[in-house]
C-alpha cells in the first residue's frame, strides 16, 4: 500500500527527470526541434525533488564540496539482473552529483565462477586495502561466512552495505553492515508469489517449481512461497527440479517435468530466465498459456526487460520486480547519508515489490527503461 | 632408470626459471602502476588468496605427474570443509572433527585411485564421476539448513588468526610446502610418482608396484583438498553448497603454470606455490588497477597462456643446454 | 586451411591394422552401451508410465542434441590424444555472433555462416596455440575457454542478445520435419558425415593414427602440425553449429550459455568409449553416451527424485556405464592394444 503510494511518488519524479534530461540534454546540443519543449518544466524540476530548502541544500553542497565516494559494487555475478541494478545506482549518483557536487568513483567486480564466495572475499579485502570509502555486496555467501571480512574491512574504515540479500534470515544485530538494502521481505518475494498463484489457481492445482542453485535466495523463496500456500490444501506441489539459474537449464527441467505431470496449472521458476525457459517448453509441448482464465501460469521473480516483454506478449504470465533499480538508488543514498552527512541508517531498508503482469507491466517497464538509459556523467 | 629421474629432477630445479620470471615482471609492473600494491596488508591478502588454491594444487601436481588426473578435487574441498562444519555444528571436538575431514579426503582419493587402478576407468572419467557424487553429498548435508554457526574462535583461528604478523593459513602452506618439496624431491615415492608418470611400463618391470603409487597419490590430493577445504571452512565459518566448484581447473592451471606437464613424468613443487601465487596476483592486480569486469577474463586467460608459454620456452632452452 | 596437398599415406600395413581391429573393438563396446541404454530403458517404463511414449522419446533426444553434436567435435580431439575445453565457450561465442548479426537485420544465411566462421576461427587459434607454442590442450583450450567467455562479456556487457528471432530462424532451433525436432535432424547428419569422415577418408584415419602414435605419424611424411590444427578447427566448426541451434532454441544469447556444455561433451565421449590417451574413438558410441547422460536426466524428473539426489546419481552412473562399457567384451583388446601402444611410444 505504501509502496503503491512510493511508486505513483517515482514516477511524477521520474517524469520531471526525464524531462529534465531531455532539456538539458537541448540545451547542450542545441537541438533545434526539440526546443520547442516548454522550458517552464525545467524550472520546475528543480523544485520538483528536493530534499530540503535552498537552505538545507547549500550546506549539504558545503559538507559535500569535493568529496570524492570510492565505492566498490560487487554482485554474485554478471548478469543483466545486477546490471538494472548499477544502473539504478548510476541514476542516483547523477543526481547526487548534479546537487551537491559531490563525485563518485564507482567500480564493479564480480566473481568469474557464478556465485565464487571465496573470491568475492577476495576482492572485498583488496578493496578494503585500496582504502574504499563503502563497498556494496551481494553474495552467495551466508552472512556468517562474510562476517570476518565484514568487520575486516569496517574496522579498516570501509562502510559495508549488502544489497538484494534475504536479511530476515539473520538475526539483525548479527548483520555486521552498515546497512542491508533489499526487497520486500516476505522471503525473498517467494510468499508474494505464492499469494498470487493461489489468488489466480482460486486455491486448487498442481505447481512445478524450478529452483536455481543451491543457496540461500532459494531456500527463502521456496520457504515463502511454501507458506503462501500452506492455507490450501489442494494446492499440490507435483514435482520440483533445478535450473541453475540459467535458461537453457530451466527449460530442460520444464520438458521433463511436464513429461510427467502434463496436468500443471502453474510453473514457479525462481528467477525469470527459468521461468521464461518453462514458459517456451510450454509453448513447445503444445499446451495453453495462461489467458487470463485457464492455461498453465508461468511466473518468475526478477524485473528483467526480457520478461516484461514476455509477459506483454502474453506469454510469461508474470513476474515480481523486486526493485533492481530502486536497490541501485537506495544504496546510493544510503552511502551519500552514511558517509557524507554521518546520518544513521537504517539496518534494513526494503524497496518496493510487485508483482507484475499484463495489467501493470508497462509502469514497471518504463521505470527500468529509464535507469538503463541513462548514462553516468563524469 | 635412476639416473634418467635424477637427471629429470635437476631439470626441475631449473625449470622454475620460467614461472619466477612471469612473477617478476607482474610484481615489479604492479608494484609501480598501483600505489596500494605494496603494502603489508595488500602483500598478506595476496599470500592469504593464494594459499587455498596452492594446497590443491600441490595435490594436483603430484597426480599430473603420474600421468594422471583428478577432477574432484574441488568437491572433495567442498564436502571435507562441510563435514568438519557439520560434525563441529553437531558438537563435536574441534579436532576430531577436522581429523574426520582430513580422513574423508583420504579415503575419496583412495577410492578414486582404487576405482582408476583395479577398474582400469580412465583417471579423467572416475575423478569426474568423483566430482559429482561428492558435490551431491555435500548437497544432501545442507538439504534442511545450512552448515553454519560452528566456528569456535579456535577453529576461526586456523584460518583468521596470525602468528608473528603472518596470517596462519600462510603458515601451513609453508609447513604443507616443505613436506611437499621434500616428499616429492627426496624420498623414494617422489622418484617413483615421476618414474610412473614418464614410464609406466619400465616403472613396472623395474618392480616399482604402480598401483600402490597412484592409489597413494590420489589419496594424498584427496587430503591436501580436504585441508584446503577445513581452511575455507574455517575463513568462511560457513559452508555453501557449492564451496569449491571450478578449483580443480585453476588447481591444474597453478600446477601447469608451475611447469608440470600433463602428460606424466614432470613436476615442480617450487613451481606450483609459483603458480598458485601468479593466479592470485592476477585478480589482486585486476582488482588493485580497477580492470572493468568483463576484460578481466581476457586478460586472465592470457596471462594463462603466456605464463605456460614462458614456463615451456624456458625449459625446452634449460634441456638443451 | 586448405588440406588438398597430395600427402603420402600412413603406412598400409598399419593402416590396414587399425582398419581391422577398430570395427572389433568398437562392436563390442558398442553392444555393451545398448544394453545399458535397454536396462534403463526397462526399468523406467516400468517405473513411469510416462517414460516410454514417443514423445518423451524425442524429448530426449532433442534435449541430448547439443551435447551430442559437440561430443562429436570432442571425440575427434580425444582422438588425436588431445582436448578441447573451450567447446562451451564457443557455443556461447558464435551463437553469439549469429544473433548479433540477424539482429542488425543481416540475411540469416550470412549470419549462420557469420558464427560457424567465428567458431572455426576460435578452433584455429587453439590449434595454432597447441602446436607452435607447444602449450598442452588442455592448459590452451582452458584458457581459450576463459578467453572467449571474457569477450562474450565484453561485447554484451552482460546484457542477452534478445529480439533477433525471425520465423525462419526459429526453425533451425524449434521447427519440425515429420515431427521430428530439427536439432535432432541436425545431429543425425552430422552422424552420418562425421562417420564417413571418421572411418572411411584418410583425415579420419591419420586422426586416430595421430593419437596412437605422434611419431609414426610424423615419420610417414603427415604435417602433424597442420592435421591437429584441422581438428581443433573441426571441433570449433561443430561447437559453433551446436551454439547457432541453441541460440535459436532459446531466443535469447545469455553470456553465460554453453557453460559447463564441455564437460558434459567429455563425458558423452568417454561413455561413448572414446579413450582420453587418444588413438580410440566411435562416433556412434559418443551419440549413445549423450542420449544415456539424459537420459538419466529426464528418468531422474520424471521420478521425481529430488535435485539434490540427482548430481550423486550421474556420478554413479557414468562408473557404472563405463564399467559397463569395459565389460562390453573389449577388455581383453583394450589392455592388448594399450601395450602395444606403449611399446610403439617407447620405441
Amino acid at each position: 500500500m505504501s509502496g503503491r503510494k512510493r511508486m505513483s511518488m517515482k514516477l511524477i519524479m521520474l517524469v520531471v527527470l526525464v524531462a529534465s534530461l531531455v532539456i538539458a540534454g537541448c540545451t547542450n546540443n542545441e537541438a533545434p526541434e526539440e526546443s520547442a519543449t516548454p522550458s517552464v518544466v525545467a524550472e520546475g524540476s528543480s523544485t520538483a525533488y528536493q530534499w530540503g530548502d535552498q537552505n538545507f541544500e547549500q550546506f549539504v553542497g558545503t559538507a559535500a564540496e569535493g568529496r570524492t565516494l570510492k565505492i566498490g559494487f560487487t554482485p554474485p555475478a554478471a548478469s543483466e539482473f545486477y546490471d538494472i541494478i548499477e544502473h539504478g545506482a548510476n541514476t542516483m549518483m547523477n543526481e547526487l552529483s548534479d546537487r551537491f557536487g559531490v563525485k563518485f568513483e564507482f567500480e564493479m567486480s564480480a566473481p568469474n565462477e557464478h556465485q565464487s564466495v571465496e573470491s568475492q572475499v577476495a576482492t572485498i579485502e583488496n578493496w578494503t586495502a585500496k582504502q574504499y570509502d563503502a563497498i556494496l555486496v551481494s553474495s552467495a555467501g551466508d552472512f556468517d561466512a562474510m562476517n570476518a571480512v565484514y568487520q575486516k574491512a569496517m574496522d579498516a574504515g570501509t562502510a559495508i552495505f549488502m544489497f538484494n540479500m534475504p536479511a530476515e534470515m539473520w538475526e539483525e544485530d548479527e548483520l555486521k553492515a552498515v546497512s542491508v538494502i533489499g526487497y520486500n521481505n516476505h522471503y525473498q518475494a517467494g510468499y508474494i508469489v505464492g499469494k498470487y498463484a493461489a489468488e489466480k489457481l482460486q486455491g486448487k492445482g498442481n505447481i512445478l517449481l524450478i529452483w536455481g542453485l543451491p543457496g540461500h535466495w532459494s531456500t527463502s523463496r521456496k520457504n515463502g512461497f511454501l507458506e503462501a500456500i500452506a492455507p490450501y490444501p489442494d494446492m499440490k506441489i507435483v514435482g520440483e527440479q533445478r535450473g541453475d539459474y540459467v535458461r537453457d537449464k530451466g527449460m530442460q527441467a520444464a520438458e521433463n517435468l511436464l513429461q510427467a505431470h502434463p496436468d500443471v496449472d502453474l510453473i514457479y521458476g525462481e528467477n525469470e530466465e527459468m521461468a521464461q525457459g518453462a514458459t517456451q517448453a510450454v509453448e513447445a509441448r503444445g499446451l495453453k498459456l495462461w489467458d487470463g482464465t485457464d492455461g498453465i501460469i508461468t511466473i518468475g521473480a526478477d524485473g528483467l526487460k526480457s520478461g516484461y516483454e514476455s509477459i506483454r506478449q502474453g506469454k510469461l504470465t508474470a513476474t515480481v520486480n523486486v526493485g533492481p533499480v530502486d536497490m541501485g538508488r537506495e544504496f546510493i543514498k544510503a552511502v551519500f547519508m552514511h558517509e557524507v552527512l554521518g546520518y544513521t541508517v537504517d539496518k534494513i531498508i526494503n524497496v518496493p515489490t510487485a508483482v507484475i503482469d499484463k495489467e501493470n507491466v508497462d509502469v514497471a517497464a518504463a521505470y527500468t527503461d529509464w535507469a538503463l538509459s541513462t548514462k553516468r556523467n563524469d | 632408470m635412476n639416473t634418467h629421474t635424477r637427471k629429470l629432477i635437476k631439470l626441475n630445479a631449473r625449470e622454475g626459471l620460467g614461472v619466477s620470471i612471469i612473477l617478476v615482471i607482474l610484481f615489479v609492473f604492479l608494484s609501480v602502476s598501483s600505489e596500494y600494491f605494496l603494502t603489508v596488508e595488500n602483500i598478506t591478502n595476496l599470500l592469504m588468496h593464494s594459499v587455498f588454491v596452492m594446497l590443491v594444487a600441490f595435490g594436483v601436481m603430484f597426480v599430473l605427474s603420474t600421468g594422471g588426473i583428478d577432477l574432484s578435487v574441488g568437491s572433495v574441498l567442498g564436502l571435507c570443509g562441510g563435514v568438519t562444519g557439520w560434525l563441529m555444528m553437531n558438537g563435536t571436538n574441534m579436532w576430531l572433527a577436522i581429523l574426520a575431514g582430513l580422513l574423508l579426503g583420504t579415503l575419496i582419493g583412495a577410492f578414486n585411485g582404487m576405482i582408476i587402478t583395479r577398474l582400469r576407468i580412465s583417471p579423467f572419467l572416475a575423478t569426474f564421476a568423483m566430482l559429482y557424487i561428492a558435490r551431491g553429498l555435500l548437497l544432501l548435508f545442507t538439504i534442511n539448513e545450512p552448515i553454519r554457526n560452528f566456528a569456535t574462535p579456535e577453529f576461526a583461528f586456523l584460518a583468521q588468526g596470525y602468528w608473528l604478523g603472518i596470517p596462519m593459513p600462510v603458515w601451513i602452506a609453508l609447513a604443507v610446502f616443505l613436506i611437499c618439496y621434500f616428499l616429492f624431491n627426496s624420498t623414494s615415492f617422489g622418484r617413483f610418482v615421476v618414474a610412473v608418470g614418464s614410464n609406466q611400463e619400465a616403472a613396472h618391470l623395474s618392480g616399482i608396484s604402480t598401483n600402490s603409487i597412484k592409489i597413494r597419490v590420489y589419496a594424498l590430493s584427496g587430503l591436501l583438498a580436504a585441508s584446503a577445504g577445513i581452511l575455507l571452512s574455517s575463513r568462511l565459518t560457513a559452508v555453501q553448497p557449492l564451496m569449491g566448484t571450478s578449483y580443480e581447473l585453476d588447481a591444474i592451471a597453478a600446477a601447469v603454470i608451475g611447469g608440470t606437464s600433463m602428460f606424466g613424468g614432470k613436476g615442480s613443487v617450487t613451481g606450483v606455490a609459483i603458480g598458485a601465487i601468479i593466479l592470485a596476483l592476477i585478480s589482486n592486480g585486476l582488482d588493485l588497477l580497477a580492470v572493468n569486469q568483463f576484460y578481466r577474463l581476457i586478460i586472465t586467460g592470457l596471462i594463462i597462456i603466456i605464463a605456460v608459454g614462458v614456463e615451456r620456452y624456458t625449459s625446452t632452452r634449460a634441456k638443451t643446454a | 586451411m586448405g588440406n588438398q596437398s597430395p600427402e603420402p599415406i600412413v603406412q598400409p600395413d598399419s593402416d590396414r591394422l587399425k582398419s581391422l581391429r577398430i570395427p572389433l573393438r568398437i562392436d563390442g563396446q558398442i553392444i555393451g552401451l545398448i544394453i545399458f541404454l535397454a536396462v534403463i530403458m526397462i526399468v523406467m517404463s516400468f517405473a513411469s508410465e510416462h517414460f516410454l511414449t514417443y514423445i518423451n522419446l524425442l524429448n530426449i533426444l532433442q534435449q541430448a542434441a547439443f551435447v551430442m553434436i559437440l561430443a562429436f567435435g570432442m571425440t575427434f580431439v580425444l582422438s588425436t590424444g588431445g582436448i578441447d575445453l573451450s567447446v562451451g565457450s564457443i557455443v556461447g561465442i558464435s551463437g553469439g555472433m549469429t544473433a548479433w548479426l540477424l539482429y542488425h537485420d543481416v540475411n540469416m544465411v550470412m549470419a549462420v555462416i557469420g558464427g560457424m566462421i567465428v567458431g572455426t576461427a576460435v578452433g584455429i587459434v587453439n590449434g595454432l596455440v597447441i602446436t607452435k607454442l607447444g602449450i598442452s590442450p588442455f592448459i590452451a583450450t582452458l584458457a581459450m575457454m576463459i578467453i572467449a567467455r571474457g569477450v562474450l562479456y565484453v561485447w554484451t556487457g552482460a546484457i542477452p542478445i534478445r529480439e533477433y528471432m525471425s520465423s525462419s530462424f526459429t526453425f533451425l532451433g524449434q521447427g519440425r520435419i515429420l515431427n521430428i525436432q530439427f536439432p535432432v535432424i541436425v545431429a543425425a547428419l552430422l552422424l552420418l558425415i562425421l562417420l564417413f569422415v571418421y572411418r572411411r577418408m584418410r583425415f579420419g584415419r591419420h586422426v586416430l593414427a595421430l593419437g596412437s602414435s605422434e611419431e609414426a605419424v610424423r615419420i610417414s611424411g603427415i604435417k602433424v602440425d597442420r592435421l591437429r590444427i584441422k581438428v581443433y578447427a573441426l571441433s570449433g566448426l561443430i561447437a559453433a553449429i551446436a551454439g547457432i541451434l541453441l541460440a535459436s532454441r532459446l531466443t535469447t544469447v545469455h553470456p553465460e550459455m554453453g557453460k559447463n556444455y564441455e564437460l558434459e561433451a567429455i563425458a558423452a565421449a568417454i561413455i561413448g568409449g572414446t579413450s582420453l590417451a587418444g588413438g580410440k574413438g566411435s562416433l556412434v558410441g559418443t551419440a549413445l553416451g549423450a542420449i544415456i547422460l539424459f537420459m538419466i536426466k529426464n528418468a531422474m524428473n520424471l521420478l521425481n527424485v529430488h535435485p539434490y539426489w540427482e548430481t550423486i546419481v550421474v556420478g554413479v552412473i557414468i562408473l557404472v556405464a563405463v564399467t559397463v562399457n569395459i565389460w562390453g567384451g573389449s577388455a581383453r583388446i583394450r589392455l592388448g592394444s594399450r601395450k602395444a601402444l606403449k611399446e610403439v611410444k617407447q620405441s
